[in-house]
């Protein structure tokens, strides 16, 4: 009995080592570029830090006040919530409808269900420098084949739409994927029902399909909503530091030049805490209007 | 209520693009359907004039046909070639929503993120109905299925049954011409679905339409249809009632598909003699009946190899005397009979024997021991053995 006993214990104790050893290398990989950053950055908001980085003492709220006293911060944070605001319902509105048209099963599905899948294997950077390209206002694609004169990135005025339009196009390849097969995947025969049934096509999106795709809509729509507050490549990569980036600024591109362009740690510290803190928060709404709306079958 | 007319209706599914020949081909030799160029016919010929309040059962093996002929009635799958009318109208060309039909699937295909209620309403808000006109339908429906307690859940919370009812309130709810119903039952367990059954039996009374209903079951068929139709691969074999179907089955598919356990089935020969007709099967002669004997007769029959076909009930065992030996193999009791299977060489023998003094008999049917069959000449059907039809009809 006690021999089984202790068997049994070191046999547990074994395959104890052995899922540690499997899990090593992902817990080491989360420590070390997950939370000692996310720690590094809780840190460092609180602390005075130089140049090279190095924690100076005990700041208390001293960096928060001076992020939030900057004239730039507003601005960014308000660039932030409309990108956030704008970018998400387009985007799965956009798609939705794409998917919604693209659901039949036709000949040519393979093609236009690639087409709108494309812009997900063009990187972020490659795209930024197309668009900049088909937008300048002189030389642009778009300017010429539109007629238009619009002054595109380099107007104050336009230039955070422009950036809206370049996240929402880089966005919707993948959501499009994730829609189309969420649609596919209600049972045909429900959707026969509602033929049978002579339910119309308006009813039969509002009131079955999209209710039966919920779930998928509302991760796509959180994943955007996060993904909108960290928008920041159009905004460096496009804007760089010219007399129009100031209009089109966001949390994370600020964060971006204090922190790898300035050295200044506090500020690149408060500025990712807030962004970080605002978008738990709305996501924490989501998941509250999610138990009411999302249906999970 | 409504009678329904299929004329020459047929199905013929494209072949798959994309597809090498190869492929093709295996798919084609399992299910024996016909090919022509233009693809793989499903349905072929299909004619039928349904009455009105008529309840029609399709009755077959799977991928005969059966379920296609039905979505065809419904406007899921478009008609190739022939006719549809529904009452005096020919709908070919009418969206399902036109055609005054409703259908229960065999998933029950109800909408999982609405109540009961909802679920049944659903449809009937199209119509601008007044929301106490809606409610006053969906509670007579629910009254007639006893789901009035469940109107406020989902259908995830309901069983297999409860959901079933369901979607067959969602069905009559609207009031249709013609209730179709797609293997309705299949999804229930055996006690549930014998239940079922017999609620059909009395919603059938209750609510007055015509009713086209598909299953693979024969049991269904027989108990439910006022008249069968046994399909088998695309083709209509028979369309009868129950009786019919069952006592005159037109060719060997139908009798063995019909009637459970199957019918045993013989190879014998068919002679002409003096005054009637002799039968040698298996080594012995049987005199036919004169009533036979006259059949075949007006059909100037003289020799014929055929199928004979015996059902499992009008075999008689004898532990002394009989026409043929055999050995027990197995016996199965069930219930108020039992099944004996005997062995004949390499021939299977089923035979249905009333389980009155069952203590005793089981106890005599020591598997391996000898016994003796026999049956009344009057109980044979006669089957040619080319064509597979009975000599009789």
């Amino acid at each position: 009995m006690g021999r089984t006993k202790s068997g049994l214990k070191t046999k547990k104790a074994r395959d104890r080592k052995k899922i540690f050893i499997l899990l090593l290398p992902a817990i080491l990989f989360t420590v070390v570029f997950v939370y000692y950053p996310f720690v590094k950055t809780i840190v460092n908001a609180f602390s005075r830090v130089n140049a090279k980085g190095v924690i100076k003492g005990f700041a208390g709220l001293e960096n928060f006040k001076y992020t939030y006293s900057r004239k730039d911060f507003l601005p960014a944070l308000k660039h932030t919530l409309i990108i956030a605001a704008v970018n998400v319902p387009i985007t799965l509105v956009i798609t939705l409808s794409l998917a919604l048209l693209a659901n039949k099963k036709r000949k040519l599905s393979p093609v236009y269900e690639t087409l709108f899948t494309l812009p997900m294997s063009v990187s972020m950077s490659a795209a930024c420098m197309i668009f900049k390209s088909m937008f300048s206002p002189s030389v642009g694609f778009i300017n010429y084949f539109f007629g238009l004169k619009l002054g595109w990135f380099e107007s104050a005025d336009t230039a955070l739409a422009t950036c809206i339009i370049l996240t929402v196009w880089m966005g919707i390849g993948f959501d499009f994927l994730l829609m189309l097969s969420a649609l596919r995947g209600i049972p045909q025969h429900i959707m026969e029902a509602t033929r049978v049934d002579g339910i119309s096509a308006f009813r039969r999106i509002f009131c079955v399909q999209i209710p039966l795709i919920s779930p998928t809509i509302f991760y796509v729509f959180c994943t955007n909503l996060v993904l909108a507050m960290m928008t920041s490549a159009p905004m460096i990569i496009i804007m760089g530091v010219s007399a129009e980036s100031s209009a089109t600024n966001t949390l994370m591109s600020m964060m971006y030049q204090s922190g790898f362009s300035s050295s200044d740690y506090g500020l690149a510290a408060v500025l990712s805490l807030t962004a970080f803190v605002l978008t738990l928060g709305f996501t924490i709404l989501s998941f509250v209007f999610e138990r009411k709306k999302v249906h999970y079958q | 209520m409504a009678s329904v007319t299929l004329k020459n209706i047929k199905k013929i599914y494209p072949p798959l693009p994309g597809k090498t020949k190869n492929k093709h081909k295996t798919e084609e030799s399992k299910s024996n359907l016909q090919t022509t160029e233009k693809g793989i016919v499903a349905v072929q010929d299909f004619n039928i004039e349904i009455k009105d309040k008529e309840f029609i059962v399709l009755v077959g093996p799977s991928g005969c046909g059966k379920s296609t002929t039905l979505r065809m009635i419904a406007g899921l799958e478009e008609i190739t070639e022939g006719e549809l009318y529904i009452g005096d109208k020919l709908v070919n060309e009418l969206e399902p929503k036109d055609r005054d039909i409703a259908m229960v699937f065999q998933n029950y295909a109800l909408y999982p993120h609405m109540s009961v209620y909802d679920n049944m309403a659903f449809a009937l808000k199209k119509k601008v109905k007044s929301k106490e006109e809606i409610k006053k339908k969906v509670m007579e429906a629910a009254e007639i299925l006893g789901i009035t307690e469940y109107l406020d859940r989902k259908p995830k919370n309901l069983s297999g049954g409860q959901r079933q009812r369901v979607a067959i309130g969602r069905a009559i709810v609207r009031n249709p011409k013609v209730m179709l119903m797609d293997e309705p039952l299949s999804n229930l367990d055996a006690k549930l679905r014998n239940q079922m059954r017999t609620e059909l039996l009395r919603l059938r009374k209750k609510i007055d339409t015509t009713f086209v209903y598909v299953t693979h079951d024969q049991t269904e068929a027989m108990t439910l249809g006022d008249r069968i139709v046994v399909m088998k691969d695309g083709f209509i074999q028979q369309i009868g009632t129950p009786e019919e179907v069952f006592n005159s089955p037109r060719n060997v598919f139908v009798a063995t598909f019909i009637g459970t356990p199957q019918m045993n089935l013989f190879d014998g020969t068919l002679n002409e003699i003096e005054d009637g007709y002799s039968l040698s099967i298996m080594g012995k002669d049987i005199i036919l009946p004169q009533e036979m004997g006259a059949k075949l007769k007006e059909k100037g029959i003289k020799t014929k190899n055929v199928t004979v076909g015996i059902r499992p009930d009008s075999i008689e065992i004898s532990n002394f005397d009989g026409l043929f030996e055999a050995t027990i193999g197995v016996a199965e009791l069930m219930g108020t009979s039992i099944h004996l299977h005997l062995e004949q060489g390499d021939r299977d023998i089923i035979a249905v024997i009333e389980a009155k003094d069952e203590h005793h008999m089981l106890r005599t049917f020591t598997p391996d021991s000898k016994i003796f069959y026999s049956f009344a000449p009057e109980s044979m059907y006669l089957f040619d053995s080319e064509t597979g039809l009975n000599m009789e009809c």
